[in-house]
C-alpha cells in the first residue's frame, strides 16, 4: 500500500512538473514568434525634446582599478548635454587604485562627483539609497563599473521618461570579450535570446520586462517614496521592478540602448554570478508573489507573466528534483514510457536555462542580430544546461533557507578580468 | 534486462517521433522555405534511427560483457541527452545556413526594435 503510494506521489510531480515546463515552453515560443513575425514595438528613440531631464548617473565599484578608467572615460563622453548631466561613482570600501583613479577623473571632468563610502555596510543597494538622497537627477541610471556605455546611451534611456507613465527603462547587454572562450560565447548566445527577444517581446506584448540593475534607468524620487533598495536582498534590481509594477508604473525596454559589458571568463566566476542572480531572485519571489497577485494596477496577462517571471529561477531546482524522482521511479521498476519521454521533452524544451532562454528563443534571437557562427554552437549549451541545472537549484535553496530563518546573504562582487 | 530492452527501445522510438514536432516547432518560427525545413526534419530523423540503432548494439555489448549497472547511466545520461544534442545540432546548422543567406536579403532586415 506504501509503495502504491509513493509510485503514486513521484508520478504525480513527474506530471505537475510537465505541466510547468510545458507553460513555459509556450511562453518562450511565443516571444520567439513574436520577434520573428509579430507586430514590434516603437520605442521613445524619435522623439525630439530638447528639454531633457537631468541626469544623474550612478556607477557602483569596490575593487575596480582593472575597469574605472574606461567606464569613466565612456561616461564622461557620451553625448548627453553636460549641464544635465551628474555623474557619481561610488566608491565603496575599495582596498585597490579605485579611489586614486576616480580622483583623476574628479579633477579631470566638472560633473564627476565620486562618492566614498568606507564606513557602515558595504554593497550597492546601501551605497545606491545613500547616494540618491542628495543626487540632483530627477532620473538616475546606473552601470555597472565594467560596462563600456557608447555614446548615445544616456539619452536613448533618458528620454523614455518624457512619458509620464515610465518608472523604468532597461537597455541592452552584450559582452564585449565574446571571443575570450567558450563560456563566454555561450553566454554571448544567452544574453542574445534573453534580450535581443524576451526583454522585446515582452515589451511588443505589453507584459512585464524586467529592469536589470545596470544600462537601465528610474525615477529617482519614485524609487526613494518606494522606500529605496531594501540592502538585505541581493538583486535590487528585480525587487525594484516588481515594486513598480505593483505600483502602476511601466518598465521599458530599449532594445537600443546596447550597451557592453564584460562577461564572467571563468566557470566559478559565473557559478558565484548565477548563484547570487537565483537566490536575489527568488528573495524577491517570496516578497512580490502575493503583491503582483493582488496590485489593482495590472491586467490578468501582465500578473500571470509577472508571476512566471518571478518563479523562473526555481524552474532548475523542480527539474532538479525531477530527475531524482525519475531515477527512483527507476530504481522502483515503475519507470513508464511517459517518464522516459518526459526526461526528452524536459531537456529539449528547457535545454539552455541560461538567461531564462530555450534553444529556439536563442537561435531566433541569432537570426535577427544576422549571426552566422554563434549559431553552431547552440548544441554546447548542454553544457550550461548541466551547469545551471545545479548552481541555480543551489541559489534557488539558499532563498527558501534565508526566507526561512531570515538570513540576509552577504554581497558579493563579480571578479573582473580585463587586462592592465 | 528484457524490461530495461522494453524501455529502452519505446523510448527511441517515441524520440524518432517526437524529433520532427520538436522540430517543426523550433523551425515555426525562422524565415525559410517549408520544404528545406522539412528536408532538414527528415535528416534529423534519419540520423536519431540510425544512431538510436548504432548506440543500443553498443549498450547491449557493455552490458554483456561488462555488468548491468551500467544500465541506469546509460539511460540517464546518454539516452535522451544525446538525442537532444543531435536535434539542436540540426537546428543549428540550419540557423547558420539561414542567417548566412539572409544576409544577402537586406529587405529581411527591415526591423529590430
Amino acid at each position: 500500500m506504501g509503495m502504491v503510494i509513493l509510485v503514486s506521489i513521484l508520478r504525480a510531480y513527474i506530471l505537475v512538473m510537465a505541466a510547468i515546463l510545458f507553460t513555459y515552453t509556450v511562453r518562450h515560443f511565443i516571444f520567439s514568434i513574436n520577434r520573428s513575425v509579430g507586430e514590434q514595438k516603437l520605442y521613445y528613440q524619435d522623439i525630439l525634446d530638447s528639454d531633457l531631464p537631468y541626469v544623474t548617473v550612478i556607477v557602483p565599484m569596490h575593487n575596480e582599478e582593472l575597469v574605472a578608467e574606461h567606464s569613466m572615460e565612456n561616461i564622461a563622453n557620451t553625448n548627453y548635454p553636460k549641464d544635465r548631466l551628474e555623474i557619481i561613482p561610488i566608491e565603496d570600501h575599495s582596498e585597490d587604485a579605485t579611489l586614486s583613479i576616480l580622483e583623476q577623473y574628479s579633477e579631470k571632468y566638472d560633473n564627476i562627483h565620486p562618492y566614498v563610502r568606507d564606513t557602515g555596510a558595504r554593497g550597492k543597494p546601501v551605497g545606491m539609497n545613500e547616494v540618491m538622497e542628495f543626487a540632483h537627477g530627477d532620473i538616475i541610471i546606473v552601470f555597472d563599473a565594467d560596462y563600456l556605455p557608447p555614446k548615445g546611451i544616456i539619452r536613448d534611456i533618458a528620454i523614455s521618461f518624457l512619458d509620464p507613465e515610465v518608472g523604468a527603462v532597461m537597455g541592452r547587454v552584450i559582452p564585449s570579450n565574446v571571443s575570450s572562450n567558450l563560456l563566454t560565447k555561450l553566454l554571448d548566445i544567452e544574453r542574445t535570446g534573453g534580450y535581443q527577444i524576451d526583454q522585446q517581446a515582452r515589451y511588443n506584448l505589453n507584459l512585464v520586462p524586467q529592469y536589470g540593475g545596470t544600462v537601465g534607468g528610474f525615477r529617482r524620487q519614485v524609487a526613494l517614496d518606494l522606500g529605496g533598495f531594501n540592502p538585505s536582498i541581493i538583486t535590487e534590481d528585480t525587487e525594484l521592478t516588481f515594486k513598480l509594477y505593483q505600483q502602476g508604473w511601466k518598465v521599458v525596454y530599449a532594445n537600443r540602448a546596447e550597451c557592453y559589458e564584460e562577461a564572467p571568463e571563468t566557470w566559478h566566476v559565473r557559478s558565484r554570478q548565477v548563484t547570487r542572480w537565483a537566490r536575489g531572485h527568488c528573495q524577491v519571489f517570496f516578497k512580490a508573489f502575493f503583491g503582483m497577485i493582488k496590485s489593482n494596477y495590472l491586467k490578468p496577462i501582465e500578473k500571470i507573466d509577472g508571476i512566471l517571471l518571478l518563479s523562473i529561477y526555481f524552474i532548475p531546482l523542480i527539474m532538479l528534483v525531477g530527475l531524482f524522482v525519475s531515477l527512483a521511479l527507476f530504481f522502483l521498476g515503475k519507470m513508464n514510457l511517459f517518464t522516459s519521454v518526459f526526461i526528452f521533452i524536459l531537456v529539449a524544451s528547457y535545454s539552455s536555462f541560461g538567461n531564462a532562454a530555450p534553444f529556439f528563443q536563442m537561435g531566433s534571437g541569432i537570426l535577427l542580430d544576422g549571426g552566422h557562427m554563434r549559431a553552431r554552437l547552440l548544441p554546447m549549451l548542454l553544457f550550461s544546461f548541466t551547469f545551471y541545472l545545479w548552481f541555480i537549484s543551489k541559489g534557488a535553496f539558499l532563498a527558501i533557507i534565508d526566507t526561512i530563518f531570515k538570513r540576509v546573504p552577504e554581497w558579493q562582487k563579480t571578479q573582473r578580468f580585463r587586462k592592465k | 534486462m528484457l524490461d530495461y530492452i522494453d524501455l529502452y527501445m519505446k523510448t527511441l522510438v517515441s524520440i524518432w517521433l517526437l524529433i520532427p514536432w520538436v522540430l517543426l516547432t523550433a523551425f515555426l518560427p525562422l524565415p525559410a522555405k517549408f520544404w528545406n525545413k522539412l528536408i532538414f526534419i527528415l535528416l534529423a530523423d534519419l540520423y536519431g534511427i540510425i544512431f538510436g540503432c548504432i548506440r543500443y548494439i553498443v549498450y547491449i555489448f557493455i552490458f554483456r560483457e561488462f555488468s548491468y549497472i551500467f544500465m541506469a547511466p546509460v539511460f540517464f545520461m546518454l539516452v535522451p541527452f544525446f538525442d537532444f544534442v543531435f536535434v539542436v545540432a540540426f537546428y543549428s546548422v540550419f540557423v547558420s545556413n539561414l542567417a548566412l543567406k539572409l544576409k544577402k536579403d537586406d529587405s529581411k532586415w527591415g526591423w529590430l526594435y
